[in-house]
């Protein structure tokens, strides 16, 4: 597993960010996360330092997580980036459209911490 | 006059008049002619006496010569004598050439010519030739008796009354001649005329017995071709008169049963230009209640403005003057100030010049038909009210139902979001909840004490505030679907104040704020369920305490006439403008990192709203951004209403 991998969390609620970092500390080893709790502090950020993967809820204040995937994917620094959503919506449907863009996937909250770990692994080692 | 004489004097029939003028002209021609031979006839005597006379005289002149030379006087005398006895000789004389009588003999009619003795000296003609001298009633020739020269005359007096008788006679014979000729011309002409006379009179007759016996036939006419034509012409004339009658007779009929018929129908007059009344029927008197001396040559009043525009009435003289028919309504009243409605026809009578000389006026009563109309308009009218009413009444009502069902779109687009923000929320805290009991079950020897500490106090927050955000839930959906129990009675608010402010009295104090309570001396008691409203109390004080990081927060409770008024203000970070009522809506959060960080159900304003509203008071929020918020409730005093809402 690749060193210092830069992970950043952009979550509103402040323990499932907690337990995301604790989650992902333990999974890779020589990973730092940063977390920010809404999109606007998540693009600034971005702006400042690559990432090697998003984790972003769906429902913040200000701009979504919806928002800033379409930023992201629309950004050719960031481009390809590997995004993860978290969500709690109840229409996958709506959800499902994340999937439209490549390195991208969602977790349905509430989620198994191997879950995220799975889908994490996967898509840092599909990028 | 002149003419009127003559038309007298003159005989009127033909005959006489043909016979009249043929007497004429032959009386006239006869006389005429009879004077006219009768003097040619005279002349020829004369001149066949004179030419006789001569002859004599010569013969005597030749014959004396010898006498004259020889002086025998005797034998001239015996010649004379002979001579005398021709007829007409009245006197010879024998002269020498200076006109001394030598013989003279003198005729005598019933005896023999005597000899005259009383010589006497005669004028004989200065020039010595033949010469003839004509008096009134005799001639006198001299004829000179030449030896060698002349030696003396013949005169021969010649009476000329035996010509004269003669012509008179002549000319009584032609008078009487031409009388008998005109007679018979006249007779003649009568006779010939006498048929085609007759004839004349019977065509005459004839004719004049078409008026009442037309279509008879005049016998065939054998005369002259004319008379022969003009009885064809009569008969012909007399078979198209027939015809002319009959269909005059048939079309007087028609019109006569039409005139009936619209007699029977309508209400007929005939006007002149000046619109005076010529004609008017039963039906027309009936009508106006006048009476027929009161119409005729009168202006016709129903034809004046009374009730309808003087420019109405305009156009239709207008029109009708022209020679166009006008139809029309006309609005009038009769005799007895009865209202009439007539409808109106006017048909004008055109002459050879093509203008009207005449106007027939029909016109129709149609005074009920008009009533039933404006009955029928009356009805309608209503009709259309009731129309329009039950139009509106549908209208309003499907407004209502469509407003109805809008809401219920918007309450059950309001209930699939709730449904879906609650899921939202409830799987926020079980989120936190599963991750960190998972972290905590598999990996805890990897963890110091204090990391397990939090960890496990995270898990008791999320539980905690998912056990609040269930019982929230409850709570709303219990209000919402009525079937809350409200313990109503009558509640010291003001000691339910003061217990609520002592139960968060420490929770402030601990974040070192003050928490103040004001209180009227002296108040009612609202009847409402206590439980319910320490609820909203609480819920407004945990509000307060939680956006407020310093200063105080005030309760004041102040009674007005029929209501209790509750406020609590705090100093906190105040709510924006756009959001002070929205912050009663369910999940309604504002947006701001404090309140993300102290997040709570976010149905505790929604449930205050519920409260109050059930008890039909009202709750709102005032506030200065940075300053702080007021979150304001009233409460009726008199609950009637709502006693009677729960009996039901």
């Amino acid at each position: 597993m690749k060193k210092n991998i830069k992970i950043l969390i952009a979550e509103d609620d402040a323990h499932i960010a907690l337990a995301l970092k604790v989650v992902l500390r333990k999974a890779i080893e020589c990973g730092i996360t940063t977390v920010v709790s809404d999109g606007d502090q998540a693009l600034a950020a971005l702006n400042q330092t690559t990432y090697d993967l998003i984790i972003s809820d769906w429902n913040m204040p200000g701009k979504t997580g919806m928002d800033l995937l379409i930023e992201n994917r629309t950004n050719k620094e960031t481009k390809n980036t590997p995004f993860l959503m978290l969500t709690a919506r109840t229409d996958l449907s709506g959800v499902k459209e994340v999937l439209n863009y490549d390195i991208t996937d969602y977790i349905s909250k509430p989620f198994s911490n191997n879950e995220v770990i799975e889908k994490v692994l996967n898509l840092l080692h599909e990028n | 006059m002149s003419r009127m004489y003559c038309q007298r004097l003159l005989p009127r029939r033909l005959d006489l008049q043909v016979m009249l003028l043929a007497s004429i002209i032959l009386g006239l021609t006869v006389p005429v002619v009879a004077l006219y031979e009768a003097n040619e006839s005279a002349e020829r005597a004369v001149k066949s006496a004179s030419l006789q006379a001569k002859a004599l005289a010569e013969n005597i002149s030749v014959t004396s010569v010898e006498y004259l030379i020889t002086q025998d006087f005797a034998s001239a005398e015996q010649l004379l004598v002979r001579s005398a006895r021709f007829p007409g000789v009245i006197d010879i004389q024998i002269t020498d050439i200076s006109g001394n009588i030598m013989s003279d003999v003198v005729a005598n009619p019933l005896n023999e010519p005597a000899l005259r003795y009383d010589f006497l000296l005669i004028t004989p003609p200065s020039n010595v030739k033949p010469q003839k001298q004509l008096h009134d009633s005799f001639l006198t020739i001299w004829e000179p008796i030449i030896s060698v020269n002349p030696i003396g005359w013949v005169k021969l007096t010649y009476s000329l009354t035996e010509t004269e008788k003669i012509a008179s006679e002549h000319l009584r014979d032609y008078m009487v001649d031409g009388l008998i000729m005109v007679t018979l011309l006249v007779a003649m002409i009568l006779y010939v005329m006498k048929r085609p006379l007759k004839l004349l009179r019977t065509a005459a007759k004839f004719a004049e017995n078409l008026k009442h016996k037309n279509g008879a036939q005049l016998k065939t006419m054998r005369g002259s071709v004319e008379i022969e034509q003009l009885g064809n012409a009569l008969n012909e004339a007399s078979l198209n008169l027939y015809k002319q009658e009959t269909a005059i007779n048939e079309a007087m009929k028609a019109l006569g049963s039409q005139k009936s018929a619209m007699d029977q129908h309508s209400i007929v007059s005939v006007i002149d230009t000046d619109g005076r009344i010529t004609y008017v029927n039963e039906k027309f008197i009936d009508l106006t209640g006048y009476r027929k001396d009161e119409l005729l040559g009168h202006r016709h009043k129903l034809l004046e403005p009374k009730f309808q525009s003087v420019t109405f009435f305009e156009q239709m003289w207008k029109r009708i003057s022209a020679g166009k028919v006008w139809h029309g309504e006309i609005l009038n009243k009769s005799k007895y100030d009865n209202t009439v409605w007539l409808n109106t026809s006017i048909v004008p009578f055109m002459n050879e010049h093509g203008t009207p000389y005449e106007y027939v006026v029909i016109m129709t009563d149609i005074s009920k038909q008009k009533q039933v109309e404006a009955e029928l308009e009356q009805k309608a009218t209503s009709l259309k009210q009731m129309t329009d009413h039950l139009e509106e009444l549908v209208k309003n009502r499907t407004e209502e139902l469509e407003q109805a069902n809008i809401q219920l779109m918007h309450l059950n687009k309001i209930k699939s979001e709730f449904v879906s923000v609650v899921s939202h929320e409830l799987r926020t805290p079980l989120t936190s909840i599963q991750s960190f009991s998972e972290i905590l079950k598999n990996d805890i020897e990897e963890l110091d004490l204090t990391e397990q500490k939090n960890f496990l106090s995270i898990i008791n927050k999320e539980s905690d505030r998912l056990g609040r955000l269930i019982n929230d839930l409850l709570d709303i959906q219990k209000i919402d679907s009525g079937k809350m129990t409200w313990k109503d009675q009558h509640i010291d608010l003001a000691k339910l104040l003061s217990d609520s402010t002592e139960l968060f009295f420490q929770a402030f104090k601990e974040k070192g704020l003050t928490l103040k309570l004001s209180l009227p001396e002296k108040m009612d008691n609202p009847v409402v369920d206590e439980d319910r409203i320490k609820q909203v109390i609480a819920n407004l004080l945990s509000n307060a305490l939680k956006f407020t990081e310093q200063g105080s927060v005030m309760i004041t409770l102040t009674t007005e006439l029929d209501y209790a008024k509750i406020s609590i203000c705090d100093t906190g970070l105040g709510i924006p403008e756009k959001e002070l009522e929205s912050v009663f809506e369910s999940f309604h959060q504002v947006d701001n990192t404090e309140t993300r960080k102290t997040r709570g159900s976010g149905l505790g304003l929604a449930i205050c709203k519920e409260i109050i509203e059930h008890y039909e008071g009202h709750i709102w929020a005032e506030s200065t951004l940075g300053k702080g918020s007021c979150f304001y409730f009233t409460l009726p005093m008199t609950n009637n209403n709502k006693k009677s809402r729960n009996a039901i």
